[in-house]
């Protein structure tokens, strides 16, 4: 745990805080109009998965709305109990699966066996776009998943964050020198992400503890 | 608020609160928060002759009193700060100082050189002092006789006026503010980041890649603070505070220990609107205070009176001392006590 959530969890209620944001990007648009989307959250991972599906069935930034079936929330935990607000995501109406890696839910296994899993079965095609969002070894999994079949993919990352508004370099996530920002070793996670296409930057590079 | 105008080294200032280097990006990255027109200056981001990645990762880190950081002078070069910021700093309505680094000497007068001709900058400041580069060794900040070589020729390359920053990490800072200033410097910038290091005990990773780094926020004040009260006792060149200002209060606590102006920066990194705000914060409390002018605060530390001889120190002699009340206010046990 974080300093940032131990904050947060320490305070009562009507403890009054200041919030700076939102800050950054987002999903790129949802649209209802290409391959479908195969959203992939791990663990915490699934928080900017609910307001996205919304986003997406009212069409997103103008675009066409995408229909229930363009949409598939495959959502993985270490166990049951981590697996937060699934029936929120079950009352939005989008197929969704589950995976645990002790098996108390869904399929025993991570997110992209359970991918792989449903696309041997038909369920969902090959062809897809891929959004992810949760820990670093899952999004470096998907990441080379993604090259490995051509598939375009978003990843919503984190970095430890100085300011969050773009002034202190602090937040660096290494591009790929043939990217559309290649030009330069390093995007503003803060800034020009936290979402980023595999085709732009790498989490090769980047070190956890 | 003509009540806040400071002159610095011969630059109007419509008050005397700046961005700090590598805090505030090149300083209109921030505009839509903190307009222009709110702050005395804009310093930016290191700038150096050739492009910079800076360090890997993890360049900052949170510690209990302050903030940890070996970003390591990420920035992308002169020709680029040229060509993609320095035509917008146009439009900057306040005084742009553009911070110079480099490994070499060469490098800083090299820069100068480059940018004398710019309009849009106003002043430099050579950045002597970045702990993040050269294996946190200092070169430039440690010895007096190289930092006044480097302020010698950047002298000689441009007419803007120069800004020497320096480092706390030295145990003299008197003799860094008189080299630079017999060298040509028409400020000094005190002061840059502590050294500093952090460590989980239980992953024995260090905090930072580079294991050490940069240490600056709240923590450190003090340290700022006896930097550029020693700065300004010893020259007589403008100084410029830098180093845990937080608030306005804060700011005027350094312009009483003699600064003319002050630098905000790490405190930007919580409260991103801050700089924009400050002034006001500064102008009221001047006026609460009754202060006229915020020029007239500039060095006006009031040492303590030192204590009267021991011969004064009875309830009759009293009177004959000027601080009156002192022999009263000593401490009975500290009045009887014999030599
Ligand atoms: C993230 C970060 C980046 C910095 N980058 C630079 C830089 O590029 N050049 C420089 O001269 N100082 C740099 N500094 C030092 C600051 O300008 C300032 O001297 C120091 O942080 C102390 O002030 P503060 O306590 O208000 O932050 C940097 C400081 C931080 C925290
Ligand atoms: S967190 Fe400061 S630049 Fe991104």
């Amino acid at each position: 745990m974080g300093e940032g959530t131990r904050a947060l969890a320490a305070c009562t209620r009507g403890t009054k805080l200041k919030i700076v944001g939102p800050l950054g990007n987002g999903w790129p648009t949802l649209d209802g109009d290409g391959a479908p989307w195969v959203m992939l959250g791990g663990g915490i991972g699934s928080a900017p998965f609910y307001m996205a599906i919304e986003q997406a069935l009212l069409g997103m930034d103008g675009a066409r709305a995408a229909k229930r079936e363009q949409l598939f929330y495959l959502y993985g935990a270490a166990k049951r109990g981590f697996l937060y607000d699934l029936e929120a995501f079950e009352k939005l109406g989008v197929p969704t699966f589950t995976c645990t890696m002790d098996g108390s839910h869904g399929l025993k296994g991570h997110v992209l066996q359970l991918l792989e899993h449903l696309q041997t079965r038909g369920v969902i095609p090959e062809k897809v776009r891929l959004l992810a969002c949760g820990p670093e070894k899952m999004l470096e999994a998907v990441e080379r998943h993604a090259h490995a079949r051509g598939l375009e993919c978003w990843l919503s990352l984190e970095t430890l964050m100085g300011c969050g508004v773009g002034i202190c370099n602090g937040c660096p996530v290494p591009t790929v020198p043939d990217g559309r920002h290649g030009l330069w070793p390093n995007m503003k996670c803060c800034v020009e992400g936290p979402v980023f296409s595999t085709a732009d930057v790498t989490l090769c590079g980047m070190q956890h503890a | 608020m003509s009540r806040l105008a400071v002159r610095l080294a011969g630059l109007e200032l419509r008050n005397p609160l700046l961005s700090a280097s590598g805090t505030f990006g090149h300083g209109l990255e921030m505009q839509h928060i903190v307009p222009s027109s709110a702050v005395g200056g804009l310093v930016s981001k290191t700038v150096t002759r050739k492009p910079r990645p800076g360090n890997p990762l993890p360049r900052i880190k949170e510690t209990e009193a302050g903030f940890l950081n070996s970003i390591g002078l990420e920035n992308r070069g002169v020709d680029a700060y040229v060509r993609d910021v320095l035509p917008a700093m146009h439009g900057a309505d306040t005084i742009v100082v553009t911070n110079l680094g480099g490994e070499k000497v060469e490098d800083f007068v090299e820069l100068a050189r480059r940018l004398d001709g710019q309009a849009a900058i106003d002043a430099f400041e050579v950045n002597l002092s970045c702990p993040n580069v050269q294996e946190g060794k200092l070169p430039f900040a440690t010895d007096p006789s190289m930092a006044a070589r480097v302020i010698r020729e950047v002298r000689a390359a441009t007419t803007k006026p120069i800004f020497a920053k320096l480092s706390p990490n030295v145990s003299r800072i008197a003799d860094l503010a008189i080299a630079v200033e017999s060298a040509g410097a028409d400020g000094i910038t005190a002061v840059n980041t502590v050294l500093g290091m952090q460590v989980d005990w239980r992953t024995r990773r260090p905090g930072l890649f580079t294991n050490q780094g940069g240490y600056s926020g709240t923590a450190i004040k003090p340290i700022a603070l006896r930097c550029a009260w020693e700065c300004a006792r010893s020259v007589k060149i403008p100084v410029i505070g830098c180093g845990g200002v937080m608030c306005a209060e804060d700011a005027l606590e350094f312009l009483v220990v003699g600064c003319r102006a002050v630098q905000v920066g790490t405190a930007s990194f919580g409260d991103p609107g801050l700089l924009g705000r400050m002034a006001q914060e500064m102008d009221a409390l001047l006026d609460q205070a009754g202060v006229a002018s915020v020029t007239e605060l500039v060095g006006t530390l009031r040492p303590w009176d030192p204590p009267p001889p021991r011969a004064e120190r009875s309830a009759t002699a009293s009177t004959s001392t000027s601080t009156s009340t002192c022999s009263a206010s000593v401490h009975p046990a500290a009045r009887g006590a014999q030599p």
